[in-house]
């Protein structure tokens, strides 16, 4: 049984291309999206729990909506940004992380790393889903929510931010 | 950073570290199974298929053990019915004085209901998750319990005071039936009653409508409102307004549900100032963060409102109170007012007899927390309670009290002395 097939169906509205089964959503795309959350989380255990809780939340949803991926990347960053609130897992509402126990992939990378990690939510999520995800401002303001002026406001704090972080001046320095 | 490229760099090496568990399929379905209970009313039937299909079902209707003498197969309780789904009997003796049973784990909503034969004046207590949830005696049948939500541990009954007889635990699984003249849309319900409040009538929004509107007729008696918003995308957030007027705001999160009855759209009730009696408008309006109503094609936004017109009201004398509120699964009214005056602890003692009890409490000018203990098992009951009412006063409706016993209840206050009552309620049915 699949799960589409079971999937509540939407009332008074044309499915299109509903035939996506969720579980082959999953197997296919759900790598991709764990690596935004990984990203978001900046913890293996976090993103993870993310990713599924906004699988979990789109599922309720599959068969009236439209562009799948679009939907479930909203959720997700959405859910990550308003954590804070929630208090969600236990985690304890800061706006600002505190820098994770990560490998780091390469040399180099460490400062910026740890940097980003300082962003706060929000601010976060605009660089991830801007210089990750690759996305528009227009595409990044619809999936956070708010308006382009705002990311852009946002994306320009964060860079700000990141360029003068402490994390960074050890590097800036030998350089 | 030198420059946008090393943060692509450092994103993307990052990211290439993120792990690729390969359970994640189960993992999510197994969520989705649990978090079926929001939409636990129109889907119930497409909700047995999951579980079916993933082979979980706890506690299956067990046809060769209906019908059990002495237990209902159907049970009203509180907007709902139930269905007689399983029962054990335990023929109590010299060495059986205990009874367990694995607690239903699914999401679906299930009851117990305990009955005693020839127990005498000896007692059977139920405990879920070794909380003490009923208490009958003698012949009694008590009243459905409705279980909150997946339980991981067991039920439980412990008979006291018997040396013969026997008990009946049924478990009970509701069923899709609605009380009354209820309003329903897509797994959401506004039931006919809320405590001693009726229904006027209300609306729910097509999908991802941003704006409801409900058009009603107000008498003499006040009423109140009861808006619901739900966006899994936490992209909206909603305001409420009558007659063009705002009078609330709010999420369009899920914080609301009631784990036992996460249908019920009951998250919150508000109530405007007295309207003229005649013709009125209520209004939710869902608006994105950055305020625009732009409606979204895949937001899943369920939006509604609805209209009740409020019940009999007791006066605390610097509050009012609802005469009949519900809790735990159950409709309450107040029995009795024991007015506190100017000090820092309060106790009393409560001795329920052959119906549980409800306890509230009312304070002001301080913070007050209230315990209940029981004398029979010598615990305090499920969560002690607390109210911050400093500068003015606060209502708390407390923990439930089991039948055949006393209860020391206590409320002090950390630091300063407050007013206030203590307020007992019975079950109305």
């Amino acid at each position: 049984m699949t799960t589409d097939a079971i999937a509540p169906a939407g009332r008074g509205r044309k499915v299109v291309a509903a035939e996506v089964d969720f579980d082959d959503f999953v197997a296919a795309r759900s790598s991709a999206l764990l690596r935004t959350a990984y990203l978001l989380t900046r913890d293996h255990a976090l993103a993870e729990d993310l990713l599924q809780t906004a699988l979990t939340k789109a599922w309720f949803s599959w068969a009236k909506i439209e562009s799948h991926e679009a939907y479930v990347r909203r959720i997700l960053v959405n859910t990550y940004t308003s954590w804070w609130r929630r208090k969600w897992n236990g985690e304890q509402p800061t706006q600002e992380l505190v820098e994770g126990s990560v490998d780091h992939p390469e040399e180099g990378a460490h400062d910026l790393w740890t940097a980003l990690g300082r962003l706060p939510r929000r601010q976060r999520a605009v660089v991830v889903l801007r210089y990750f995800e690759d996305l528009t401002e227009a595409q990044t303001a619809e999936i956070l929510g708010c308006s382009v002026g705002t990311i852009k406001s946002q994306n320009s704090k964060a860079l700000a931010k990141l360029r003068i972080d402490p994390a960074l001046a050890p590097a800036q320095e030998e350089n | 950073m030198k420059t946008i490229e090393d943060l692509r760099t450092t994103l993307g090496a990052h990211a290439d570290h993120a792990g690729d568990p390969v359970a994640r399929s189960v993992a999510v379905h197994k969520r989705i199974r649990r978090a079926r209970t929001r939409r636990a009313g129109a889907v119930a039937a497409v909700a047995a298929a999951v579980i079916a299909a993933a082979g979980a079902i706890v506690l299956a209707p067990s046809v060769g053990h209906l019908p059990v003498a002495g237990m209902p197969r159907q049970v009203e309780a509180l907007h709902f019915t139930y269905e007689l789904a399983d029962a054990e009997v335990l023929e109590v003796g010299a060495d059986r004085h205990q009874l367990d049973v694995p607690a239903p784990s699914d999401d679906r909503q299930w009851g117990v209901v305990v009955r005693g034969a020839d127990l005498g004046t000896g007692t059977a207590t139920v405990f879920i998750d070794d909380e003490p949830v009923l208490r009958i005696s003698g012949d009694e049948r008590s009243a459905l319990y409705q279980i909150p939500g997946p339980a991981d541990g067991d039920i439980t009954v412990k008979v006291s005071g018997a040396s013969g007889g026997k008990v009946v635990l049924g478990i009970y699984e509701r069923t899709g039936a609605i009380e009354g003249r209820a309003l329903s849309d897509d797994g959401l319900v506004f039931p006919a009653t809320y405590g001693g409040a009726k229904l006027i009538g209300g609306e729910f929004g097509d999908p991802d409508d941003t704006t409801v509107r409900y058009v009603f007729r107000a008498g003499d008696r006040p009423v109140m409102t009861a808006p619901v918003c739900l966006d899994p995308t936490g992209t909206f957030e909603v305001s409420y307004q009558i007659d063009g007027k705002e009078f609330g705001s709010g999420d369009c999160d899920e914080q609301w549900r009631d784990p036992a009855a996460p249908d019920l759209a009951i998250g919150s009730l508000l109530q405007p100032d007295q309207l003229s009696p005649g013709r009125h408008t209520v209004t939710a309006v869902a608006t994105r963060r950055d305020g625009s109503t732009t409606p979204s094609e895949d937001a899943a936004l369920h939006l509604g409102i609805a209209v009740y017109e409020l019940g009999g009201q007791t006066d605390l004398g610097d509050m009012k109170i609802d005469e009949i509120t519900e809790h735990d699964g159950r409709r309450w009214q107040v029995d009795r007012v024991i007015p506190i005056s100017k000090t820092r602890a309060f106790s009393t003692e409560v001795a329920t007899g052959d119906q549980p009890a409800l306890f509230g409490y009312l304070a002001c000018g301080g913070s007050a927390s209230a315990h209940a203990t029981s004398q029979e098992l010598g615990q305090r009951a499920e969560g002690s309670t607390a109210m911050d009412s400093t500068g003015g006063c606060g209502y708390t409706v407390g923990d439930e009290l089991l039948a055949y016993d006393t209860y020391d209840i206590a409320l002090d206050s950390a630091t300063e002395t407050f007013d206030g009552a203590l307020v007992i309620y019975r079950p109305v049915d």
